[in-house]
Parts: C-alpha cells; structure tokens; sequence
C-alpha cells in the first residue's frame, strides 16, 4: 500500500521543550506504531500559517494535522480554556486530565468543534511557577503589581488588584529588565531559566493561581481522518495519548534539572499561604461563574467539571496527604 | 478614461482616510499610556484598537500608494528602458503579476471575512470579545482597492501608448 | 530532490530575475506565493494567505513602524530636522563626515530602543538622508549609513532576532542580550572609524562646511545651534529614555512620540495643516510600503518552506566536509551567502537546528557561535537582490537616490560587518566577558 503523508504544524518551536515533548513525540510514535506506513511532516511554529492560527488552517484543509492550544482561539470558542487549563488550582493538571480522558471532556471537546476538526488531548507541562522582581509573601503584594498574564488569568489578576499587561512574549525579558512589568506567568522551571527570567527576577512564589498548566491539542483534518484506515486511526490517537504522558515525565525531568539550578542561583522562592489559596480559589469560581453567564456551551463545561470535581473530593480528600 | 478618474478619486479618497488614520492611532496610544501609567488603569479595548487601526491603515492605503508609485522597485534594469519600453512593460507587470493575485485575494477575503461575521465570532487576541468581522473585512477591502488601481494603471497605460501610435 | 523541492528552486530563481527586473518587490512576492502555491497545494493557497495576513495585522509589535514614521516625516517636514542636522554641520564645522557621524550615533541609540528594523531604518532615512544629500554627501555613503546604523537594532538588544534565537538554540535570551552588546557597539565603533577615515582620505564624500557657510563662530553658534537642536533632541532623548527607563514600551513610546514631535513643530511655529497633512501621506506610503513587502514575504516564506525548500538546503549542508575552524568558515560562508537571497527569518529557521549541534560537537560555545550566526545575519539586511535594509531606505528616500547607488554604499558597510565577524571570532571574549560578568553565565 502506498505510504501516507501528512502535512502539519506545531504551535509552539519544535526545539523547545514545547514541541519537543509534545507533537514531537506524537510524530515519532506514529512513523514508528505504524512500522512505516505513515510519515509526519512536522513543520516548525510560523513556518506555514502562524501559530495562532492553526486551528483555522487544519478547519480550512491547509493541514493535515496541527498542536494547538485552544488560548488562539478563545474568541471562537471561549470554552476553550476549560480543556487547556483553570486558574486558582480548580482542577490542578492531574485531576484535569482525568476528567479530560475518563470523565467525559474529551467528548466534550469534541463537541465544541462539532466536524470542523478532529481533536484529541495531546502534551501536557509540568505545573507553573511566578516570577517576580518584588517579594510576593500574601496577597496583598499583588496590590498594584504590574503583571504579564493572558487567558482566563487576567480577570483574576485583577480582582487580585494586579494591573495586567499584555505583551507578547519576546517583549517579556526585555520589559522585566527595563520595569515597564514587576511580575510575568511564563511556564515551568527550565523553559523560564532558558529565557533568563532568573537573571532579572530576584523572586519567584507558587503555587501558580493563575493557572496549573497546559494541556495542548492535537487537530485532525476530518477529510484525512476519514481517508485512515482504522488501525492507523487508533495509532493516531494512542500516540497523542502516550505522547502526552511520556512527554509529561520527560519533561518533569528538565523541570527538576532546571529547579536545582534555579535554586543553586539564589532565587528566593515563597509560597502563598493556604488561606489565600482557598481565597484564589473562591474568585475562580467566581470567575467561571460569570464566564459560564455569557456563553452556553461554556456552563455545559463547566457544570461538567463542577460534578466531576463533587464526585472526585471526597475520595480525594480521604487518600491525599496534607 | 472616465473609469480611469473614478477609480484614481476612489484610490486619493482611500488614501486620504488612511492617511488621517495615524491621528486616532496615535491618540489611541497616547490613551493607553495615559489610563496605564498615570491612572494606573488600562484599558481593555486599547490594545486590539491599536492594530485595528494600523491594519486598517496599511490594508486600505496600499492602492493610494500603488497610484503614487510607492511600491518600492528595484531600477537598475527598467532605467535602460524607453519611455515607450517603460510603459509596456509597466502595462505587463499590472496584467500578469499584480492583477491576478489581487482578485484571488479579494475573492478569498471575502469568504473569509463572511465566515467571521456569519458565525459571529469574536477577537482572541485579547479577553475584550471584540467581533473579527470588521477587522477581517479589511483584508478584501485593501485587496479589491488595489486590484481597482492596477485596472486603472493598465487603461491609462493602454489609452497613453495608442496615443502615442496616433501620433 | 523531491518535485516539491525543485519547485521551491525554482521559486527562488524567479523571484530573483523578477525583483532584478525591476518587478515591485512586494507584488513579485505574493505572485510567485500564489502560481506555486496553486499548483503545488491547489486552492488551499488563498485561505493559507489569509491567515498569514491576519496575523501580520494582529501583531502589536508592528504598531511602532507607523508611529515612528509619522514622528520622523513631522519633524522632517516642519523643518525641525533640518534645523537640528544643520546645527550639526555647523558644530562639525571642518570635521569631514560630520553628519554621517551624527547619524550612526542617533541610529545605536535608536538600536537600544526597539528590535524592528523597518521603525529603524524608515525614521533614520526620512530624518537624515535629506540633510546629508542637501550638503552634497555622497549618496552612497548618505544611504550605505542609514542602511549599517539602521540595521543595528537586530545586535544591539532588545532584538526580535535574539529573543527569537535564544529558546530555538536553548539559550538565556538575556544572556544573548549582554552578548551581543560589545559587537554590536563595535560595529557602530568600526562605522564611525570608517566614516572619520574615509572622508579623509576622500574629502569628495562628505564635504566639510565651506569658509563662507561658516561665518558664525563660539558663543554665538553654541546659542543658535542650542536653539535648534534641544527641543528636537530632548524629544528624542525623552522617547528613547522612556523606553530604556522602563517607564513605557516601544510601541507606547511611538505614540508619544509621534504627539511630541506634533508639539515640537508647534514650538517652531512650523505646524501647519499643510504639513500634518503631507507627514500623514508620507507616512502612508512608507507603511504600506514596508507592510506589502512583510506581508508578501511571510506568505512566500511560507510556500518555500511547505514545498520543502528549508529541507532541501538543510541536506546540502549535511554533506559538508569536517574539520573545526574550516567548518566553521564553511558555516559562516553558507550563512553569508545565503543572506543575499532569503531573509533572516529563513535563515533562522534553516540554520539553527543544523548548525548547532554541529557547532556544539565541535567544542564551540554556544553562546559565541549564536552571536556568530546573529552577527552574520545581520549582514542579510544590507546584501542584495533580498536586503530589507536596501528596501526601505529606497522606499523612503528622496527619488533621486537610485538602487545602484545603495548598493556601491552598502558594500563597505558589508565588509565592516564581516570584519566584526572575524573580530569576534578571534576575541571571543569580546562576546562572552559581559554575560560572564554581569550574568556569571
Ligand atoms: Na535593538
Ligand atoms: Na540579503
């Protein structure tokens, strides 16, 4: 049979640990699940359409295949977020994945995209840490701290009376250096000490309230999922699925290289107290409340995750150590 | 030659409203610097305010300087060209290289655009939700306006060169 | 080669015979993107485009070319500038070059304002290549100056290039910043150099002020030329000194900017309708200039690559011979060379996941050899058919500057630029000692 040959993009730089422990691997796992049958042209971030717009190149049949993260397209689809990440430790990474797999979110997530593209769960980052040029001990730091953030973290930020800032983010390095932002989310300890945040940054605090981490996509052109014989369909979609957990362990590795150099380099680390955790966490809901207000299938999400986070505590609580 | 004035007031009264634009684009700016350092308070629609703007400004001038000649090119092989030469070989470049790239492009800019306010989809680029219809619009605008120069060019080129028979 | 990547050759070739043969550079682009995406992805193309487009539109960063142009066409066309370079001239008074000096000097500082180019190079061209011409410069050097000064925003931090390069090569990008400081002020050093000797040696090129012109003399000519030169100059220093205090970012910085030369033409009782008006026009042509050319370029960028054009070169270059020091003179000939016909962003895509671990394997630093490559980029701006720099300025300078004379301009500029190059390879702690430094990298 003749070879198949798909086309696709990453969202992030194939280099960086983004990529690399992500669409990278899915790649890899296909060419060699499928002993061959299949080859994965991966072109890097920007190559062919911009990053933020893979999800309208994989709609409109310009790919094959794209990584995604549903952040692009809020506009579109504001529910987006409920798959990618929650702020304020509602559904920290390991209980969202479980929902996502398990407690029907990725039905859901396909349902959001209806036959506009096939989506399954692909690459997931160890948690965030924060990083700021002043000493955040409580709450009450954030008072009037400027703040790089995006997403459904900005409403929170402010509520915390944190003055957001949008930048792009080859602008944040060089607006921390210059004080035009005192603090910036970037993601996890080693791709934050490649950018060099340690150099400007005297300080960095978790757990991160903004957010827990990013779990990323994967889209499917439905017209070449279709064309796919069904064994190579489910070598597609396991090799998201172990992309995702063997790119989430190889990638803690270079978080805990990278924490240990982080920390051998004198950053004073703090964390916020357990009370201003339950605080965070009250806004959050507030804020997913309100967001859940202004678009349907958003509560439809969100009242999902809510039951599942019902049923999920009391277990959770019984087995957990504190 | 008629259509040929129309279509140049089209492109001088496009231009002139892209023009004026880098006022309110500038006075958006200052705003923003305003309301985030001195109010402590920005705004939530400056940012995307901001590229709408400049988009606007280069999508819809590009005819205006298509018409001043402000495409920059490289002279070193049509400086040894006649007046005559200039002018036929100006007329093939409109024809063949500018013309059909135009109408593609307006053409798909306009599915695209309708796909955006059809659906009714919002910005993503910043939590303001504004809709993308309008911005996206720009993109068949700045296109079409450009492919109407270009026809322009190419009839006042044609109507100079018969001209030139004549004589 | 694939059929695919023949084509993205072939693409190339054409590409260039069209912008040569004096097609308009922006329309050759998005002409050759669509015939070859048309027929290599069919009508895929089109949507491929407009997504391309739209997100040109949506990046805040850009928003400063605009501004900064508006800024530089007020102060040009209220005269404000010729006042301030024509205090210049006089304050140079028998110092050859004087005002070419003056231009690479507000070119660095403008370099450690913002990392995009076209800001850069458009502002310096609309405010300094008049004077110069005026003054009987050579219009090769008045144009080579802009092209060199400008393009040292991509070295001197912040850079778009560097903050891109860092996490491609898994670098501090902060650490790339301090790198790149020391070569980047040396090319400004090694342009001022170039400049003072080279008017010297050829007074012809930049004609000192002659006796007549120079009638005034001590205290008075410090009080005119103070008078003519601190509004605009405190303008300058205060929207620079903005972005470098931290107090705003460059895109809030244009803004500003733009409003205070409005204001400093006023001071004059230079501001006119007339004037706000022509700035407003010129400003539009600049713009749409430089953003048909951004936007052409990305879209055909994008069809070399999904044709397979970035595969292909990178398995030429894996079939080069070894051996440290003339693999590394292979590499930096490669990226020379290839500067002439792709933009940097090609380059960076191409390069740095090959050369890299080659560079790495050979015992280089990381660090040094990005700088090496980032320097070697740089070059990409000023050389022909493809040089952003060139294109620009043409675009923005008085008619009667021809391409060909950018062209013999930029040549020495080049070879100063490679001399950098070498300098940097020889003294690498010209690279590394800041970031050891101030960084204990
Ligand atoms: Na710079
Ligand atoms: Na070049």
């Amino acid at each position: 049979a003749d070879k198949i040959r798909w086309k696709g993009q990453s969202v992030f730089g194939i280099s960086s640990p983004l990529g690399k422990y992500t669409i990278v691997l899915w790649k890899k796992y296909v060419e060699e699940m499928s002993g061959g049958r299949m080859e994965i042209v991966l072109h890097d971030v920007g190559e062919v359409v911009p990053g933020t717009k893979i999800f309208d190149a994989v709609r409109g049949g310009i790919l094959d295949f794209g990584a995604n993260t549903p952040a692009y397209q809020k506009g579109q689809y504001p529910a987006g977020d409920l798959f990618y990440t929650l702020p304020g430790g509602v559904l920290q990474f390991d209980d969202l994945i479980l929902w996502l797999y398990a407690g029907g979110g990725k039905e859901l997530e396909q349902e959001m995209y209806g036959d506009k593209v096939i989506v399954f769960p692909c690459g997931l980052t160890p948690p965030e840490e924060i990083w700021s040029k002043k000493p955040i001990k409580t709450l009450a730091d954030f008072k009037g701290l400027k703040i790089r953030a995006a997403g459904l973290s900005m409403d929170l930020w402010e509520k915390l009376g944190a003055s957001v800032v949008l930048l792009p983010g080859g602008e944040v390095l060089p607006s921390l250096q210059r004080g035009l932002i005192d603090a910036t989310e970037m993601l996890e300890a080693s791709y934050d000490y490649t950018l060099g945040l340690h150099e400007v940054c005297k300080y960095r605090f978790g757990p991160p309230v903004h957010m827990s981490n990013n779990i990323f996509q994967l889209l499917i052109k439905p017209k070449s999922w279709k064309a796919l014989p069904d064994d190579l369909k489910i070598i597609v979609e396991k090799a998201a699925m172990v992309a995702t957990f063997q790119g989430y362990a190889d990638f803690w590795q270079d978080t805990i290289k990278f924490n240990k150099k982080i920390e051998k380099y004198g950053i004073i680390t703090t964390k916020l107290s357990k009370e201003d955790q339950a605080k965070t966490r009250k806004l959050a809901f507030e804020i997913l409340e309100e967001k859940s207000a202004q678009d349907p299938f958003f509560k439809k999400v969100w009242e999902s995750q809510k039951k599942f986070i019902a049923d999920f505590k009391p277990y959770y609580d019984l087995t957990k150590f504190d | 030659m008629g259509l040929v004035r129309i279509i140049d007031k089209i492109s001088e009264w496009t231009g002139a409203i892209a023009a004026w634009l880098v006022i309110p684009l500038m006075l958006v700016v200052m705003h923003e610097v305003w309301a985030r350092h001195v109010m402590n308070n920005p705004t939530g629609w400056g940012y995307d305010t901001c590229w709408m703007i400049f988009a606007a400004q280069f999508l819809i001038g590009g005819a205006y300087t298509l018409y001043r000649n402000g495409h920059i090119r490289i002279d070193i092989f049509y400086h040894t060209l006649s007046e005559r030469g200039k002018l036929i070989y100006d007329t093939i470049i409109s024809l063949v290289i500018i013309l059909p790239p135009m109408i593609l492009f307006t053409y798909g800019g306009v599915i695209y655009a309708a796909e955006a306010w059809i659906s009714g989809e919002n910005l993503s680029t910043t939590n303001w939700m504004f809709p993308a219809g309008p911005s996206k619009s720009l993109i068949p605008i700045g296109f079409f306006l450009l492919g109407l120069q270009c026809v322009a060019d190419i009839i006042r080129n044609i109507h100079t060169l018969k001209k030139g028979n004549q004589q | 080669m694939s059929p695919d990547q023949l084509a993205a050759v072939v693409m190339m070739g054409i590409l260039l015979v069209m912008v040569i043969g004096g097609v308009h550079l922006a329309f050759a682009l998005l002409f050759l993107s669509v015939v070859f995406g048309l027929i290599f992805q069919g009508d895929m193309i089109i949507p491929m485009a407009m997504l391309k487009f739209n997100g040109v539109m949506e990046s805040e960063i850009l928003i400063a070319v605009p501004l900064f142009v508006f800024m530089g066409t007020i102060l040009e066309k209220s005269e404000v500038a010729e006042g301030v370079f024509q205090s210049l001239y006089e304050l140079f008074g028998k110092i050859r070059g004087g005002l070419a000096i003056a231009t690479v000097v507000t070119c660095t500082i403008f370099a450690s304002c913002t990392g995009v180019i076209a800001a850069t190079v458009t502002t310096m061209t609309l405010l300094a290549v008049p004077p110069m011409l005026k003054r009987n410069y050579n219009k090769g050097l008045a144009t080579g100056v802009v092209c060199a000064g400008g393009s040292l925003g991509i070295l001197i931090p912040p850079s778009v290039m560097l903050v891109m390069y860092g996490p491609m090569a898994n670098l501090s990008v902060a650490q790339l910043f301090a790198a790149a400081l020391f070569p980047g002020l040396l090319l400004a050093f090694l342009y001022l150099v170039y400049i003072a000797v080279g008017c010297w040696l050829r007074p012809e090129l930049a004609p000192a002020i002659p006796d007549e012109e120079a009638v005034e003399r001590g205290p008075a000519l410090y009080k005119k030329a103070a008078k003519q030169m601190l509004p605009a100059l405190f303008l300058i220093i205060a929207v620079l000194g903005s972005i470098i205090g931290g107090v705003a970012s460059p895109t809030e910085a244009s803004g500003v900017g733009a409003f205070g030369a409005l204001l400093v033409a006023a001071a004059y009782k230079k501001l006119t309708y007339v004037k706000v008006r022509d700035a407003a026009y010129t400003t539009l042509i600049v713009t749409a200039m430089v953003f048909f050319i951004i936007i052409g370029a990305g879209i055909f960028n994008s069809v070399f690559l999904f044709l397979g054009g970035g595969a292909l070169i990178k398995s030429i270059l894996m079939a080069m011979p070894f051996g440290k020091w003339f693999v590394l003179s292979v590499m930096m000939g490669i990226l020379f060379i290839l500067g002439f016909f792709i933009s940097w962003q090609g380059l960076l895509y191409v390069i740095v996941p090959i050369f890299l671990p080659v560079a790495i394997s050979l015992g280089f630093d990381p660090l040094w050899f990005g700088l090496l490559v980032c320097l070697n980029l740089q070059m990409s701006f000023l050389t022909p058919p493809f040089a952003y720099a060139i294109f620009f300025v043409k675009g923005a300078a008085p008619p009667e500057v021809k391409t060909t004379d950018i062209y013999w301009g930029v040549i020495p500029f080049v070879l100063l630029q490679a001399l950098a190059v070498l300098l940097c390879i020889v003294f690498p702690e010209l690279v590394l000692w800041l970031p050891r430094v101030t960084l204990g990298a």
